[in-house]
């Protein structure tokens, strides 16, 4: 076997080749500040960001808390939501719905203080607002993805619409509604620091604009990567959420 | 059994009607084996459909046994060309499905599921796939995966089975293997089945008659009777001569056809 194929195909390079990588982005990172002597207002090392964390871990994990929560309640709200919808509504509402997601959300971001004021709501609402769209198209498309031949069988064996919707149609789309379940955690996060950026006491995103506010650069890069952290724990958590519920998923598409 | 006087069927094309079937006139014997066989187009699942209520033909009528057919019987059973096997569930439970959509039939008791289980770990057993009531479809090869539609669609002991072309997305050998498996169960289980193929071999193993439909409209172009003696199969045959006689003729109603219209086989 040549090496190349040892880099491509085996599992300890499979989870090798990811952790080297950023060891080499982080060693790069470390050098790059010692050979320019970059000030760390400027960009700070990856042992000062640490250090930065260690100096008030009780501070920014209890940020960490409040993004974590905006962030799953946001998403949670808007599957809740998906699960309520009518047909009637939907129609209804479907130009409004792509013309707001049409609009950049940090635009909207100013109004929801306006309406909602400084609390946890116009988080969650933002939040909602980046979640819903990519649940609702992936779910849709999901919902016509099921073979002609697996409808034909449910009819031809009396099968009611609820049975025919609950038995088939909303488990075939699983799979797909999981992808845009995927997406919509990623921007969850994304939304949850737009609105805090905006006007909020608390949060991560609150943590990162009062650090650049007093240039201490090092407390920001700690906030952004404990983001990153929520952010990576919250998509693993659905893959294995996937894993678990639709082992069938994994060999059939 | 199965009556069909005069049915047609026109459907509404984007380009027009298209007449797929025309003065269909069959009537079905209990527990015979009738293939129909034409080329493709000629409206043989078209066929299928009406008398599985799964489509109201535009004219005539279909009665299964003794009843105007009006949608979905739960003593009818169809079986596709794609084993259509839900992903998720595993072997026992496709078999299980009819049962748990829309209850067994009237003869053995609505609710008795365990006694539908039984029946389901039997019929399994009598195609050869005891053990794999776990497994989930994509476990299986496609042979298997079909042999597992074939109990689904005899857990409720249907009176009549539709079966469209099943076999034809099989190699050759599972092929002939599963003709042999559906000849035994049917003598075993005394079903009327009604069976679509484009093989001249399948229709000659399998069948009580075979019935010849002519393309666009789809029309009866001859009903054969074949009367060798059964259990037959293409590999061993004592009746080799038979056989070949029978393929041949049906050869010639086939080939003597004009050659279709190109057009997608119309379904629905």
């Amino acid at each position: 076997m040549t090496k190349r194929s040892w880099l491509t195909h085996s599992r300890t390079a499979a989870v090798l080749l990811p952790v080297l990588g950023l060891i080499l982005a982080l060693a790069l990172w470390w050098l790059a500040t010692i050979v320019f002597s970059i000030d760390a207002y400027l960009l700070p090392n990856p042992g000062e960001v640490v250090g930065s964390f260690l100096d008030q871990p009780g501070y920014l994990l209890e940020h960490t808390g409040v993004s974590l929560v905006e962030t799953v309640e946001g998403f949670l709200l808007s599957i809740a939501l998906l699960i309520v919808r009518s047909v009637i509504v939907e129609r209804l509402l479907y130009p409004l719905l792509l013309a707001v997601n049409a609009i950049p959300k940090i635009a909207i971001a100013p109004l929801l203080v306006v309406w909602f004021g400084f609390g946890q709501w116009p988080k969650v609402l933002m939040v909602l607002l980046v979640c819903f769209f990519p649940i609702v198209i992936s779910t849709a498309t999901g919902m016509k993805s099921t073979p002609v031949e697996l409808v034909e069988l449910l009819r031809s064996l009396n099968a009611s619409r609820t049975q025919e919707f609950f038995k088939l149609r909303l488990r075939y789309a699983m799979p797909q509604i999981f992808t845009g379940l995927k997406v919509a955690i990623s921007l969850a996060v994304i939304g949850s620091v737009i609105a805090e950026f905006v006007g909020a006491t608390s949060g991560l995103g609150y943590v990162i604009s009062q650090s650049g506010a007093s240039a201490d650069t090092a407390l920001a890069f700690a906030a952004m990567t404990l983001l990153s952290i929520v952010a990576i724990v919250l998509f693993y958590a659905l893959v294995l959420l996937e894993h678990l519920l639709l082992p069938w998923a994994r060999e059939t598409r | 059994m199965i009556r069909l006087d005069g049915v047609g069927q026109v459907f509404e094309g984007r380009a027009g009607e298209v007449r797929a079937l025309e003065g269909i006139d069959l009537h079905v014997q209990e527990n015979e084996f009738v293939t129909v066989i034409g080329r493709s187009g000629c409206g043989k699942s078209t066929l299928l459909r009406l008398i599985a209520g799964l489509l109201p033909p535009t004219s005539g009528g279909v009665e299964v046994a003794g009843e105007a057919v009006s949608g979905p019987r739960r003593d009818v059973s169809f079986m596709f060309q794609r084993p259509a096997l839900l992903p998720w569930r595993s072997v026992i439970s496709n078999v299980m499905l009819p049962v748990e959509i829309s209850g067994g039939d009237a003869g053995r008791g609505q609710t008795d599921k365990a006694q539908y289980r039984d029946r389901a770990h039997e019929l399994l057993e009598l195609v050869g796939l005891q053990g794999f009531e776990r497994r989930l479809p994509h476990e299986l090869s496609g042979g298997m995966q079909q042999r597992v539609s074939l109990c689904r669609s005899l857990i409720r002991s249907p009176k009549v089975m539709l079966m469209d072309e099943p076999f034809s997305a099989l190699d050759a050998l599972t092929r002939t293997e599963l003709s042999a498996e559906l000849q035994r169960i049917q003598m075993e289980l005394a079903t009327t089945i009604v069976f679509v193929t484009h093989s001249i071999e399948e229709a000659v193993v399998l069948s009580d008659r075979v019935v010849v439909l002519t393309p666009r409209p789809g029309r009866l172009r001859e009903i054969v009777e074949i009367d060798i003696p059964r259990p037959r199969s293409l590999g061993q045959n004592a009746h080799l001569t038979e056989v070949a006689q029978i393929s041949g003729h049906l050869h010639s109603l086939l080939s003597e056809q004009e050659r279709p219209v190109d057009l997608p086989e119309a379904r629905r």
